[in-house]
């Protein structure tokens, strides 16, 4: 037994009935991400992922999810992370338009831990995704990173929560829409600090962006504070394309399509910039640029 | 459209914003590789002029043509305009947060001049364009305006004016807030770029309250707009007369002569 303990714990991916389990042990550290990729036609309708990373570990996991099927698929993500663990835990959603969703979300991030969501939802007819982490340490971080772009006929719910349970705890929400043609979206912020949960700090930034009078996202804000000494900061936009960022770009010569296609880019880019690792990055903006040309009317 | 004539030809043009007539009828021409100031009290109509040249969709015009080279820009897109070689440095130019300045330049200088410079020599044009500008390489990646002061605002503007070398500049008050040291680098960015092969025939009109960035960039004509007309058109004396004496004896000196 001396000898196995000589030899460095790693992670381990393993899949059952249940779903896919990650386990990251205490103090492990990988720089390379922990890729899950489910395809809904193969999946039988549940796509379940269980993270458990021990105190101290560090990991990056991506999930991803494509495929295309007449069906509705289930899907469960939790994340628990021990004691100053440092967990990154990104989805990339971009099934077929036939496919509907639903997901639920779910962190439990311990003391002075770190839980990082990045959730880029680009397909699908009818999607709800909620993500909701909850603190359950001192010092626990919570960052959340989301992004929604529904087109054509589709619809798109997100919710996102935060729930400051205990003193000290951060976190950080931002969340970036688009809808286009007669895409339908709405967005759920909330924000809960409960009454012992004293000297935490919550922000939460949502802008959406409309392109075409048919295009509709509702977004509905909801900070629940019941403590004394904490800041929470709320911000949030609605609106069309400004004209006057059109005219600047058209004046330089860059067609009106183009113009809007590259203001709609860098709008999502405050979310795309949160997202790990440049080559995923990179590949979120050709999937946004591909969306957004297909979305012209 | 008749014989093409070389120049941006402004002719009887009138526009209105909000249906309010403001340009009562401007004649100006000017020539390939000249510069010519255009200065008048706040409110005389200049920056509507610049805008109404390049299409905003809140001004409208009400009669009268502006031709480029030939070209009759009136009937075209503002992009279409950029594209024939007008160019429209922005008193206020917009933020676009997300979008970088390297992106942003790069589209601008393809959708004007398609199919020139692989991308090493696109660098190095733009590096070279940073340098006489004094702005960092760290700028090419920050977003549009997006937080700029307002002297790295006129810099973006000049850099995409030495970049996109237009047949036809107008730089709309793009002296105003600027210190010396800012100044001096967007008298020589201009001056730079007039010295190179594409930017030798630019024709230039600028709008300005103040003679002081025609000391950097002399001017060969400056008129005098005033109550949406040009009132009166000199050398380069006219600017340091208004200097002196300010816009109240160009004033009289026109009514009288209407009287």
């Amino acid at each position: 037994m001396a000898l196995l303990s000589v030899i460095a714990p790693t992670v381990s991916v393993s899949r059952d009935e249940r779903g896919t389990h990650v386990e990251i042990p205490a103090g492990v550290n990988t720089d390379e991400p922990i890729v899950i990729s489910y395809d809904v036609a193969d999946t039988a309708l549940v796509a379940q992922t269980f993270v458990t990373a021990g105190e101290g570990a560090r990991a990056t996991i991506v999930e991803r999810l494509t495929g295309n099927a007449d069906l509705e698929i289930a899907v469960t993500t939790t994340v628990t992370a021990a004691a100053r663990a440092d967990i990154t835990y990104t989805v990339l959603q971009n099934v077929g338009g036939a496919v509907r969703i639903d997901a639920k979300r779910i962190s439990h991030v311990g003391a002075e831990a770190r839980v990082g969501w990045n959730v880029a939802l680009l397909g699908g007819a009818s999607v709800t995704d909620q993500v909701i982490s909850d603190h359950t340490g001192e010092g626990a971080n919570s960052e959340i990173a989301a992004l929604f772009f529904p087109v054509a006929r589709e619809v798109v719910q997100l919710t996102t929560e935060v729930q400051h349970n205990v003193p000290h705890t951060t976190s950080q929400t931002v969340v970036r829409s688009i809808a286009a043609g007669r895409g339908r979206g709405r967005y759920f912020g909330n924000i809960r600090i409960m009454p012992h949960a004293h000297g935490s700090e919550a922000s939460l930034r949502d802008d959406t962006l409309l392109i075409g009078k048919d295009a509709k996202i509702d977004a509905i804000p909801a900070l629940e504070i019941a403590a004394n000494d904490v800041k929470a900061f709320h911000g949030a936009t609605v609106g069309a394309i400004d004209e006057e960022h059109i005219f600047y770009l058209m004046s330089r010569g860059i067609e009106r399509d183009a113009a809007e296609k590259l203001i709609a880019l860098g709008f999502f880019e405050p979310a795309v910039s949160r997202f790990p690792g440049e080559a995923l990055r990179a590949e979120l903006r050709t999937l946004l640029e591909e969306k957004l040309a297909g979305a012209r009317r | 459209m008749g014989v093409s004539k070389r120049g941006l030809v402004i002719s009887g043009l009138r526009a209105a914003v909000d249906s309010k007539e403001i340009l009562k009828g401007i004649d100006l021409t000017v020539e390939p590789g000249k510069v010519h100031a255009l200065m008048g009290p706040n409110g005389s109509g200049k920056s509507t002029l610049a805008f109404a040249m390049s299409g905003h969709p809140n001004y409208e015009v009400l009669g009268g043509s502006v031709s480029l080279d030939g070209t009759d820009l009136l009937g075209l897109s503002p992009d279409k305009r950029a594209r024939a070689g007008l160019f429209l440095s922005f008193q206020y130019p917009a933020a676009i947060p997300g979008v970088s300045v390297a992106n942003f330049i790069r589209t601008a200088r393809m959708a004007v001049k398609p199919d020139d410079l692989p991308p090493a020599k696109f660098r190095a044009m733009i590096y070279e364009k940073l340098e006489v500008l004094d702005m960092d390489a760290a700028f090419l990646s920050r977003y549009v305006n997006d937080g700029f002061s307002g002297g790295e605002k006129k810099r973006l503007e000049m850099l995409q004016l030495a970049i996109l070398a237009p047949k036809y500049a107008v730089l709309d008050e793009t002296d105003s807030g600027l210190d010396v040291d800012a100044l001096q680098s967007v008298g020589k960015s201009i001056e730079a770029m007039r010295a190179t092969d594409d930017g030798k025939d630019t024709g230039f009109l600028i709008i300005t309250h103040y003679p002081r960035i025609l000391r950097h960039v002399p001017a060969d004509v400056v008129h005098i707009m005033m109550d949406g007309r040009i009132v009166k058109t000199g050398g380069p004396d006219l600017a340091e007369r208004v200097e002196r004496e300010g816009y109240d004896t160009i004033r009289e000196e026109v009514a009288g002569g209407v009287a």
